[in-house]
Formats: structure tokens, sequence, C-alpha cells
């Protein structure tokens, strides 16, 4: 039967457990989050956001150990080895899909971070530049406000 | 006992019971890697199943910070230590992997019910090696968990007026949605000295029976994942039923198809993937080369089950996370891991479009086909070559009916701002 009362003399009752390794991996997790929700379609701006509302933990807690430029840069990493470019001064405009290499350029040199520079081809995408004309949701369907970043 | 085959340890076990396979058998997938711990499937359960009275500590599913957190605490630490106390430096695997009966090597430990034998409790031995948890552990689902302290709405620590800021997890963690995971072998079942406990032959779904229920927690005591939960004001235990109902297919939004649990359907990361399994007769899966789940466990091999050996032949599997410290993942997913890993974070073509049948439709996908598409992008993951094809992927229920279909590159279709929350 359960105890009624909390032993904390109870030698069975744990209090702390020790840790295979205290290797800090935020990073890793960070650009795991990204890669995985832009593989399901979302832009960046939307990504942002999921780092910036508290509700969303580990994303949040990212956001908050290294600062919105690093994640911003690392959004920006992720999209450009996927072939993709990220814009955070505008909303997302038009683009030409077939100019590839400049769309990959100026992904990287939108990033201060060192990222591993890749031969990149890129084809053609459908719809490819059509985000963000209109206003953008979050997950839970909320407006996100135009960002001023 | 029985010798029964548990082809998760690539060997046969001990089991109170003698064999017997359901028709078909619940079973999911979980995408560890695409978690962000919203708990949009703890509250989907909660708000279905268990929001009366006696079941405010009752969470038949739950999103726990791993490795610190858990409910009940501690659970698995628990079990995993008992298991080494019973077997001191035993637990290890084996072998080498085989097709359907031993994917993973051998598992040369013991099982809980084999430890059972050995450990020796006040009132003899168990059926499953096991521990009621406390009162105090079962008080608090949030304890060691993250939580936001602020809302989008306001400042960071102001969630709560006078809330504690408590201080941050500095190390690897990451985010374990569990519910029951509706053994093959349930160790709830095995305990069980009222027989309310059954495995149903159409689905293999474990229910607990309330009228032959008792309330002595057996069940609780045995179950290594602590997955069913005593109910005060019925004094009965409850599990998680695996939304039956849906299952079945007479949740009228599913038009009569056979329907995905709500936790699955209502994770806004797309992590999850329900599906119904046919198994041969010595309980391993029948190959159905097509089927997602069949595809991802058996053929892909990036899905593996948690904490294999307990021995209850769970019927959850995950995608483990990339980030984390490997030998945790052995331990909690099995020698799977590492070539999981490798295969996911550079996905072949087959892979990346199976990928996006996670959250998809809520009913259930029995079959996929692929049609092949435009090469779209080029260029190296993580030092390997990696070609990507816009292929389109369609999802088919049971009968047949098309229930799915999108694109590697899939389109992302924004509700407007007027109509965002109009559902």
């Amino acid at each position: 039967m359960p105890k009624d009362e909390f032993d904390f003399e109870d030698p069975f009752e744990l209090n702390g457990m020790a840790f295979m390794t205290h290797e800090d991996t935020t990073n890793d997790m960070a650009e795991t989050f990204i890669e995985e929700f832009m593989r399901m379609g979302y832009g960046h701006k939307q990504i942002l956001a999921l780092f910036r509302n508290p509700h969303y933990l580990g994303p949040n807690m990212a956001l908050e150990k290294r600062g919105e430029p690093f994640i911003r840069d690392m959004i920006a990493e992720v999209f450009a080895r996927w072939g993709r470019q990220v814009e955070w001064a505008s909303v997302v405009a038009n683009l030409p899909t077939q100019d590839c290499s400049s769309r990959r350029e100026s992904a990287l040199t939108s990033s201060t971070n060192q990222i591993e520079r890749t031969n990149v081809r890129c084809y053609e995408r459908e719809g490819e530049g059509t985000r963000g004309e209109r206003p953008l949701t979050d997950p839970t369907g909320a407006p996100i406000p135009e960002y001023t970043v | 006992m029985s010798n029964v085959l548990n082809w998760q340890l690539g060997r046969e076990m001990e089991y109170p019971y003698d064999a017997a396979y359901p028709d078909q058998q619940f079973a999911f997938i979980f995408n560890i890697n695409r978690c962000i711990g919203c708990q949009t499937c703890t509250m989907a359960c909660k708000s279905t199943w268990t929001f009366s009275k006696g079941q405010e500590y009752m969470w038949w599913n739950n999103v726990e910070t791993k490795p610190y957190g858990g409910y009940p605490h501690h659970w698995d630490v628990k079990t995993l230590d008992l298991l080494e106390q019973a077997n001191p430096g035993g637990q290890n695997w084996g072998g080498k992997p085989e097709d359907l009966k031993a994917p993973y090597g051998k598992f040369n430990g013991k099982t809980v019910f084999e430890a059972a034998k050995t450990f020796i409790g006040p009132e003899g031995a168990n059926r499953a090696l096991g521990y009621l948890p406390t009162d105090e552990e079962w008080s608090a689902p949030n304890r060691y968990e993250d939580h936001p302290t602020g809302s989008e709405k306001t400042s960071k620590g102001q969630y709560f007026k006078g809330g504690e800021l408590l201080p941050e997890h500095k190390t690897w963690f990451f985010y374990l949605a569990r519910i029951c995971n509706h053994c093959s072998y349930p160790a709830c079942l095995a305990a069980c000295p009222r027989n309310a406990i059954y495995k149903r032959p159409e689905d293999g779904i474990v229910l607990v029976d309330q009228e032959r229920c008792r309330g002595y927690r057996k069940c609780m005591e045995a179950c290594p994942y602590k997955k069913t939960y005593y109910r005060g004001t019925t004094r009965t235990s409850e599990k998680c039923i695996a939304c039956f109902p849906r299952v079945e297919g007479k949740d009228q939004a599913g038009g009569g198809l056979p329907m995905q649990t709500r936790c699955m359907a209502s994770c806004i990361g797309h992590i999850r993937l329900q599906g119904l399994i046919e198994l041969n007769k010595d309980g391993t899966w029948k190959e159905m080369r097509n089927n997602p789940l069949y595809y991802l466990i058996h053929v892909a091999k990036v899905a593996l089950p948690l904490y294999p050996q307990f021995g209850t032949e769970p019927n959850g599997y995950y995608i483990p996370p990339r980030w984390v410290s490997r030998p945790y993942l052995h331990q909690m997913f099995g020698p799977g891991v590492d070539a999981a890993i490798e295969k996911y974070s550079a996905p072949d073509r087959e892979l990346l479009a199976v990928l996006q049948l996670f959250g998809k439709d809520q009913r259930i996908c029995h079959r996929y086909e692929i049609k092949e598409g435009p090469k779209v992008f080029e260029t190296e993951v993580r030092g390997k070559k990696f070609v990507m094809y816009n292929d389109t992927i369609i999802g088919y229920a049971k009968d047949g009916t098309k229930i799915i279909e999108t694109t590697v590159e899939e389109p992302l279709h924004v509700r407007d701002a007027k109509h965002a929350n109009s559902i």
C-alpha cells in the first residue's frame, strides 16, 4: 500500500540522480527543432515565433540561453543548408526561383556564424517565395506580429 | 510460467500466461526530434477522459522533461535499479541483429517477469518485479519539469505573481511523451489477482474491467512504465484506453474509418503516428512493407521501443533525439540507437516521404505509396550526400480510401488573421 507520509529517511526515495554526461547540447537541439519544423513547411518567422513563445518550452529555453540573434543565425544557417533563403529585414517577397546562387549567398551572408559551405544545387520549387505575403499565424493559430528584425 | 517469444529481446522469455496475440495490434511511433514540450497532447487526453473527480492525478498522456522529470517521479530509474539489484551487472545486450525475430540482437539480462522470482518481498515473489509509487511521487506531475514562467503577453517570470524562477537546466534534455504502451506481454495484466485486465483480441488494446477491479493496485506495482492509476472515488484502477471508440471507427469525424487517438491527432508538432499492425502466429509482425509503422520500425529501423529490456514488448516506439547523450539513449531504447540516428539524420528518399505522414490526418493510415517527383535539391548533410526529391506520398485507410496526399516539399497554407481561430 502506498505510504501516507513522505519519508525523507527512506533510502529508496531518490532525491537526485547522476547524469552520464553534463554536455550542453542546446545548439544541436535548437538546430534539430529548426530543421524538423522547416521540413514540415514552417517559414523562418514561424519558427522564430516558436522559440520566442515561452509556452514552447524547449525552443524557448534555447532562446533564453543563447539569445535571439543566435537563434536567428541558426535558422538562417539551417535554411541555407537546405537551399532556402532567409531575410530577416523585411517580409519575404516573391523571389526568382532559379537564382539559386544569389539566394544561397544572401542566406550565408545574413548569418554571423561560421557555417559549413557546401556545394549546393537548387532546383525549381513550386510556390517558393509566396510565404509571408499574408499575416502569419503561430502553431496555435494566433497571429504573429510583424517583427522589426 | 510459460515461454513466449519476445522479438524485441531476440529470445524467448518467461511470462505468467501462454502467448495469445490479437488479430491486430495497436501501435504508435513518437518522433522525439519534433517534440517541443507544449503539452497539447496531455491536455487533449485530460479534457477527453480524465477530467472527473478522483482523476485529478491521472495523466494517461504525459510529457516528461528527461532526464530530470518523470511521472510518477523517477519511475524508470527505480525500475532499472530494481532490475540491476536482481541481476547485478547482467543487464546487457549481445548477439547479432536478425530480421523480424531479433532486430536489436539478443538481450542477455532479466526482464521484470524473470527477475521477479529472485526478488522476494514481504508478500513473497510477485509475478512481475516492480514497486508501488508513493503518494508523494504521484502528487506533482510537474516536479523537475520545464514550465513556462511567462507568456507571450507578459515578461519572463511574470506568469504567476510572486512566483519563483528556479535555476534552469544547463545540460542536455529532451521531452519524452508517454502513454500506455498496450504491451504484447502486459505486466499489469500478469499481476492482476482478479483477472480484471485484458487485452482485446481485435486490436490488442489493454483495458481494465471496472466491474472486476477491486483496486488492489497490483497493476500499478507491476507496470514498469507506471501507466495505471488508482482512482480513490471508485476504488478501482484506470488507464489509457487508446481512445478505443476512435480506433473502432465510431467517431463520426472519421466517417466510419478507424481514427488515431486524441493525443496523436492533437499534436501540433506532428510527432505522432498511430496504426494497427497485423501479427504472425508467433507474435512477430506480418510483413506489411507499405505500412508506415512497419517501414519505420522494421525496414528503416529508425523507431525503437521504449525500455525494451523491461520485457513487456511495448507497442510504443520512438525516433530517438539526435542531440542526446548516446549512453543514455542506449539505456532507454536499446542497441539500435546509433543506426537509427544515423539513418534519420540523413534520410533517404523513402524515409523522407514517409515522415510526411505524421500528423497529416486523424484517420489511421494503413498503407502508403510514393509517386516520384522532381529532384529539388542536393547537398551534403553531415558529410553525407543528400538528394531531395519532391515526391508525393499518398496514404490509404484499411478499406482503400485515400486519406492523405502530400509532397515532401510540403505547401504551407496560412489561415488569415480574421479566421485564425475560427475552427
